[in-house]
Order: C-alpha cells, then sequence, then structure tokens
C-alpha cells in the first residue's frame, strides 16, 4: 500500500517533458538570468561524495 | 549489454549532445560564458583531467577515468559535461536521474585547479543540467554532497535549498 503511494507521488511529481528550445528558454530565464553578476566562485570549485562507491550507491538519497 | 540498454545509451545520448547545442548557442550569446566549449566527456577530457592530480591547489582525489566508465556503463540517462576554454579542460560533471526520475541528480563536479579566477563555470553548468532535466521531465535538480561549507552556502547563493539530513541541494524547476 506504502509503495503503491509513494508511486503515485512519484508520478505527480513529474513534468511533461519539455521540448529543448523550450527546455533552454525556461533554464535561462528561472535560473541563468537570476545569478548576480558580483558573484564569485570558490576557487577549485569541487561537490560530489566518493566516487569510488558509485557502483554501490543506489539513490540512498534520491528515491523520489 | 542488452539491446535495450543499447537502444538507450543512443537515444539518450542524442538527446544530451543536443542539450550541448541548444546550451551553447545561449550562453555564447551571454559575455560572461562566451568563451565556454560545451562537449560530452571523451578520451580528451579524461587525459586532461588526470593533470589535476598534480596540482596542490586541488581538493579532492577523484579518478574521472573510472568513475566515468563506471556511470557510462550503469546510466544510459546519465548527465555528463566537458567544459573547455580553447584547449585547457576548465571543468568535469557527471550526474544521473533519481529511482523514479522526478529529480536529476549533479554527482560530481570538479573545475580544472588551474580555472582562471573571475571565470564563471558553476552557473553554466547547473543551467545545462536544468536544460537537460526539463527535457526528461524532471521536477527537480539536486547536488549532491557539498565538500564544504563554503561551497554549500555558494550553491545557496544561486538559489538551491540545503537538504542536512540527506546532504544535499534542490533546485524546484
Amino acid at each position: 500500500m506504502s509503495d503503491k503511494i509513494k508511486s503515485l507521488s512519484a508520478e505527480r511529481n513529474k513534468k511533461k517533458p519539455r521540448s529543448l528550445e523550450s527546455s533552454v528558454e525556461a533554464a535561462a530565464r528561472n535560473f541563468l538570468d537570476k545569478i548576480p553578476d558580483d558573484l564569485e566562485e570558490p576557487e577549485s570549485f569541487a561537490s560530489g561524495g566518493d566516487m569510488t562507491k558509485i557502483s554501490e550507491e543506489e539513490d540512498t538519497n534520491g528515491k523520489s | 549489454m542488452l539491446a535495450t540498454h543499447l537502444d538507450a545509451e543512443k537515444r539518450y545520448t542524442m538527446i544530451r549532445k543536443s542539450t550541448l547545442e541548444v546550451s551553447q548557442r545561449k550562453l555564447s550569446s551571454r559575455s560572461e560564458y562566451a568563451s565556454l566549449k560545451l562537449k560530452l566527456i571523451d578520451i580528451d577530457a579524461l587525459n586532461m583531467a588526470k593533470k589535476w592530480a598534480k596540482s596542490s591547489m586541488r581538493r579532492v582525489n577523484w579518478e574521472w577515468v573510472e568513475g566515468y566508465s563506471v556511470l557510462k556503463f550503469r546510466y544510459p540517462k546519465r548527465f555528463e559535461l566537458a567544459i573547455w576554454v580553447g584547449r585547457e579542460l576548465i571543468s568535469l560533471t557527471m550526474g544521473r536521474p533519481t529511482y523514479n526520475g522526478t529529480a536529476l541528480r549533479l554527482d560530481f563536479i570538479e573545475a580544472s585547479p588551474e580555472k582562471p579566477k573571475g571565470l564563471k563555470v558553476v552557473p553554466a553548468v547547473l543551467f545545462v543540467m536544468i536544460t537537460y532535466a526539463e527535457a526528461l521531465g524532471a521536477s527537480q535538480i539536486r547536488v549532491m554532497n557539498p565538500i564544504n561549507d563554503a561551497v554549500k552556502k555558494y550553491y545557496e547563493s544561486i538559489g538551491l535549498v540545503y537538504v542536512a539530513e540527506e546532504d544535499y541541494l534542490y533546485l524546484r524547476l
């Protein structure tokens, strides 16, 4: 029962895929245009976990 | 490799390439991103990334050759991006959709330790990623495991929201 509820919830959270032209316009409008001009990026930028564990990971923090 | 897996690999490689083409056109029209060249990860990028290991400025010890090989084999819908400026590799990024496909995860991003100061790469990466996520029908992007507080705060400053229990940031699309 709870699996069914989770599955229905996931369906509701899925959007209709956009065309690529529409996707790029939405990404520019909703994200890129909002980046402050004077924002500085941390040096030697990196972000992520343990790359050796990619093969072991099974969406432990990303089931939805 | 199963035929269905091979079909999915071909199909999503086409979507990834088309995503880079439309994103490149948009970024090329903005002066702060005009020098960036978007490509899929290839052997040239992986060879260039090996040189990062020699830098004392590097913050992680990731092996991109092995990591990319595993991700490519397991996830045909993956997100991947190599950003170049001229002949210099500026950043590598890999991610994948979540189990139900409602979100697209950014699992690893690394900028070159020699990246010119002032060159913005993270907004460009997330912009391309959002474009791909929208094309797949995902309703959220997630940036997994920020490596330190400065990185987490940077993501928050560009609109992402941190989830402490599972150590990721998200942006609703």
